[in-house]
């Protein structure tokens, strides 16, 4: 080892310890961070609603109706009215005063034609003078009123001259005429002798008669019922170029207990949506009267249904339908005995007549250009961690409608910020159908829609949504299609966005 | 040119294609007074009857993805540095790869017996391993919308190992030819790793469905990293377990003559068996999210996304077992040879393959290194590496006495411009010979 090369090893070891100091990195507070602006793609939305599922989401058992083959029906059930026998007041008894110049009198019977009269109130006032002194009793008799087959008979004691008055109450007493009369007797008899004479003067009357059952030829009469009606709001805003439902049927419903004939007849009319189309009820049995069901005299308190049946055959109901009715105004005549029979009936103070409506409307048929407007308060979310957005839409179509729409952003001054599509797009494409109008083939429709940054900031403002729709059965309208349980639509959403998480 | 030389670096120079990533060190290769070279070939024989290594270390590091510079960029007119992730990216490879190794050598010795020499050897190393498809960083730095109908791999893998290595060998000369063999105790200190990696999310083209399918396996031992789904790491160190493994390493060498010889070896040609706390963690599964079912949501008629993601969790079926399990060590092989024009200077070649997770790591290295004096050895290498042509290396040997200090590095670059290396190793350590 010598001198130099200890120097030359010096030089060579002092610049490798000098390259092995070398720093490697600068000071971190000069790095300035990166922008993090991914473009992810997500799939949002991937649902298959069938009309099976809707329908599980929502009470339908009150105007749906489901045939074991899962075609569809609306139905409508609606109590329209109740005509009670004190609304008829068939039956009405007057007061009767009557002299009693002899020890019996003979009265008409109240209501001429009836053969009984069951009273659930009703008052007996006997008035008397006398001029006898001594102890004395009245004897009263009314053969023809009886009470649980025992006929009228009162004794009261008299023991001062002059004038006296008794009551009696005629509850649960039944009146029965012999030959229409009923005979009323009044005596007085001497106690100590027995020996019985006429009044010297009498009278008696009957009042507050009413009664709880009335059997025999009740007379005929005629009633109207107050005009009634039924608004719905659910069409409203609709408008609708034709709409053709096949074999929609409604029910008149009559259930009657009042045991004697009647007829009845009914007006209808109903207005359109449009707020000026009216059309009356057409159908001949109800406009030129229905002679209804009623229960015999062994059915006193029962029941008698008279259904009476409107479809397109005997009736203008599919022309009702087509304007999408919106009021529905009705009344009611009825005429009790309308062929004055001699048969006796019966009335009682609980006889009623209910009349309802039951409608079915299929849904099958045609639908042409039902258009919808709708306007909703929407605020859309904060996007300011998006930046453009593009979504592809997948509309798979299985219900026998097409629809096409355009949805409005709309600022709080309901200015139109933006639209979602930019013509009226066909979000719901025509499936294919059968013969029979049932659905065999979806109809696919996609869409791509793109958002840039800017058009993102235009929606910001935005407010309300409006949805303009228009709606037809698929095939335009022009055939009739039918609703099944099994039939839906398919909505795929996916989107690519680019996020700014900073 | 002698027509033998001329034959090694035409040979040499078909290897070049082959010279695709590799992270190996090549100086130690043409520091033959060294004792430390018995590690890449145990046929070579030491000048000095008995050689005494101490304590010595290897760092050796490696991102093939991108460098620093790739990374943080100047900005212009400024003193400040920007993050390019994008052109970090743009750097990147289909298949990307983070290594480290660190050797501690506490102690080495050879003695030469007449033909024979023998050798022993203590030490720790410590190896890092992380592979990552260029996807997975696509995937989150620009998101998956450039990725719609296509399978895209993200399945990350590691490997965190570390253990003991004791070491007794034996060199043979036999006329022209030396061979040499080490065995090699192991004891595994720790181990984290990976033995499946496969995972991958596919975007459909439809509406952007997502899938994802992953099947992984991980092992443990010593480390415990907690269960899957629900990570806890823990680790206490233990200077010994019941961790065992054995390595073997095979070289043979030529000296045709004085100035030419060739060499061959294995090195690294074993395994351990991990045991000690040792466990088997998988996830198994395919999740997809297609979209929120509305119809569902409003059948339900509540919609709670917490319960969304758990439902899409347990797609993912997620199982620890306590269980043994095998790592083999990274294998390498070792072609060259050297020639001396002279007695002072030295010339050499070497081609390098190392197999390590299923992959295999090549280089090529050519190197020259002269005495300088009688003290001082210095050598340059150049080398192939990484499919990177910038590798020059440094390598000196002090000789003070019975001292001898050595130092290398396959990397100068690394220490000349940090911020655009790759690689970076270095050795330094110090014999006593006699």
């Amino acid at each position: 080892m010598n001198l130099s090369d200890l120097r030359l090893s010096a030089v060579v070891f002092s610049l490798w310890i000098w390259l092995a100091s070398c720093s490697l990195i600068e000071g971190t507070d000069k790095i300035i961070a990166p922008e993090w602006s991914p473009e992810v793609a997500l799939p949002l939305v991937n649902t298959h609603i069938s009309i099976e599922d809707a329908l599980g989401l929502v009470d339908t058992e009150d105007y749906l109706l489901i045939s074991p083959e899962g075609d569809l029906s609306l139905i409508y059930e609606n109590g329209l009215t109740r005509i009670t026998a004190s609304d008829l007041a068939l039956i009405s008894i007057p007061n009767i005063p009557v002299m009693m110049p002899d020890s019996q009198v003979v009265i008409p019977f109240p209501v001429a034609q009836l053969n009984m009269i069951h009273l659930k109130s009703g008052v007996l006032r006997f008035d008397y003078q006398t001029a006898q002194t001594g102890s004395y009793a009245i004897h009263l008799a009314l053969p023809q009123a009886l009470n649980g087959g025992v006929p009228f008979s009162a004794t009261f004691p008299v023991d001062v001259t002059g004038k006296g008055s008794v009551s009696y109450d005629l509850k649960g007493y039944s009146l029965a005429p012999a030959a229409g009369e009923l005979t009323f007797s009044a005596t007085i008899e001497d106690l100590s002798t027995g020996i019985r004479s006429a009044l010297d003067d009498a009278q008696f009357l009957f009042k507050n008669l009413d009664y709880a059952y009335v059997e025999g030829q009740i007379p005929t009469y005629a009633y109207s019922s107050e005009k009634d009606s039924i608004h719905s709001n659910l069409l409203k805003g609709m408008t609708l170029k034709g709409l053709r439902l096949t074999n929609p049927s409604a029910k008149f419903i009559f259930d009657n207990s009042f045991g004697i004939p009647i007829e009845i007849t009914a007006l209808a009319s109903f207005r359109g949506n449009d707020g000026h189309t009216v059309l009356p009820l057409g159908h001949d049995g109800l406009a030129g009267g229905v002679n209804l069901a009623y229960p015999a005299l062994h059915e006193v308190g029962a029941f008698q249904r008279t259904e009476i049946t409107l479809n397109q055959s005997n009736s203008n109901l599919a022309d009702i339908v087509s304007v999408l009715p919106e009021y529905f105004a009705y009344q009611l005549g009825i005429v009790s005995n309308p062929n004055g029979n001699a048969t006796s009936g019966f009335i009682t103070d609980s006889s009623a007549l209910s009349v309802s409506i039951s409608a079915e409307v299929p849904l099958e048929g045609e639908l042409e250009g039902l258009v919808l407007e709708e306007t909703v308060e929407a605020e859309l979310p904060d996007m300011d961690k998006i930046g453009a957005a593009g979504f592809k839409l997948i509309v798979e179509n299985a219900l026998p409608l097409e629809a096409a729409a355009q949805i409005y952003f709309l600022n709080e001054y309901d200015q139109v910020l933006d639209s979602l599509f930019e013509a009226y797009a066909e979000i719901l494409p025509s499936p294919s159908t059968d013969v029979n109008g049932s659905v065999t083939n979806a109809g696919t429709q996609t869409f791509l829609l793109s958002f840039d940054e800017q058009r993102l900031a235009g929606l910001s403002s935005t407010q309300k949504i409006r949805i303009s729709a228009t709606i037809s059965t698929a095939g335009g309208g022009q055939a009739p299609v039918k609703f099944r349980l099994s039939d839906a639509i398919g909505i795929k959403l996916g989107v690519i966005t680019q996020i700014k998480p900073q | 040119m002698d027509k033998r030389i001329y034959i090694i670096i035409c040979g040499l120079l078909n290897l070049l294609p082959l010279a695709g990533k590799a992270q190996q060190e090549t100086g130690l290769y043409f520091m033959p007074r060294a004792m430390q070279n018995i590690q890449v070939n145990p046929a070579f024989m030491q000048e000095k009857t008995v050689s005494i290594g101490l304590p010595s270390i290897y760092f050796h590091a490696l991102h093939s993805g991108f460098s620093y510079r790739d990374l943080l960029r100047e900005v212009p007119g400024t003193d400040s540095l920007e993050v390019d992730v994008a052109g970090a990216i743009a750097s990147m490879r289909e298949d990307n790869v983070v290594r480290t190794n660190v050797r501690a050598d506490l102690l080495g010795v050879t003695v030469k017996v007449g033909p024979m020499q023998v050798s022993a050897s203590a030490g720790t190393r410590i190896t890092g391993f992380v592979a990552y498809p260029r996807s997975l960083a696509q995937l989150a730095w620009e998101g998956n919308a450039g990725f719609i109908d296509q399978e895209v791999s993200v399945a990350p893998e590691f490997a965190f190992s570390a253990w003991h290595e004791i070491g007794l060998g034996m060199t043979f000369r036999r006329g022209k030819f030396q061979a040499g063999i080490r065995g090699k105790y192991l004891v595994g200190l720790a181990d984290f790793s990976v033995s499946r990696a496969e995972a991958s999310l596919t975007t459909s083209d439809e509406i952007y469905q997502l899938q994802m399918q992953i099947n992984y396996q991980l092992q443990s031992s010593v480390f415990d990293p907690g269960s899957l789904d629900n990570p806890d790491p823990q680790y206490e160190f233990r200077p010994f377990t019941g961790n065992n493994g054995i390595a073997g390493d095979f070289g043979l060498q030529y000296k045709m003559n004085d100035k030419l010889s060739f060499s061959a070896s294995v090195i690294d040609l074993g395994f351990i068996k991990w045991k000690d706390q040792a466990a088997i963690h998988e996830a198994t599964g395919t999740v997809s999210f297609e979209g929120l079912d509305v119809a569902e949501m409003l059948a339900q008629d509540s919609f709670d996304i917490s319960l969304l993601a758990d439902s899409l969790l347990a797609e993912i079926k997620m199982r620890s077992t306590d269980g043994t399990y095998q790592t083999d060590l990274p294998t390498r092989i070792y072609i060259g040879g050297t020639f001396s024009p002279i007695k002072s200077l030295r010339l050499g070649g070497v081609y390098y393959s190392e197999f390590y997770r299923g992959r295999i790591f090549n280089g090529l290295a050519v190197s020259a290194s002269k005495d300088l004096g009688k003290i001082l050895t210095a050598g340059i290498t150049y080398s192939i590496q990484d499919r990177r042509f910038d590798n020059l290396g440094v390598n000196l040997l002090l000789k003070l006495g019975p001292v001898l200090l050595y130092s290398s590095t396959d990397h100068l670059s690394s220490f000349l411009r940090p911020g655009y290396s790759r690689e970076v190793n270095a050795r330094i350590g110090m014999n006593v010979v006699f």
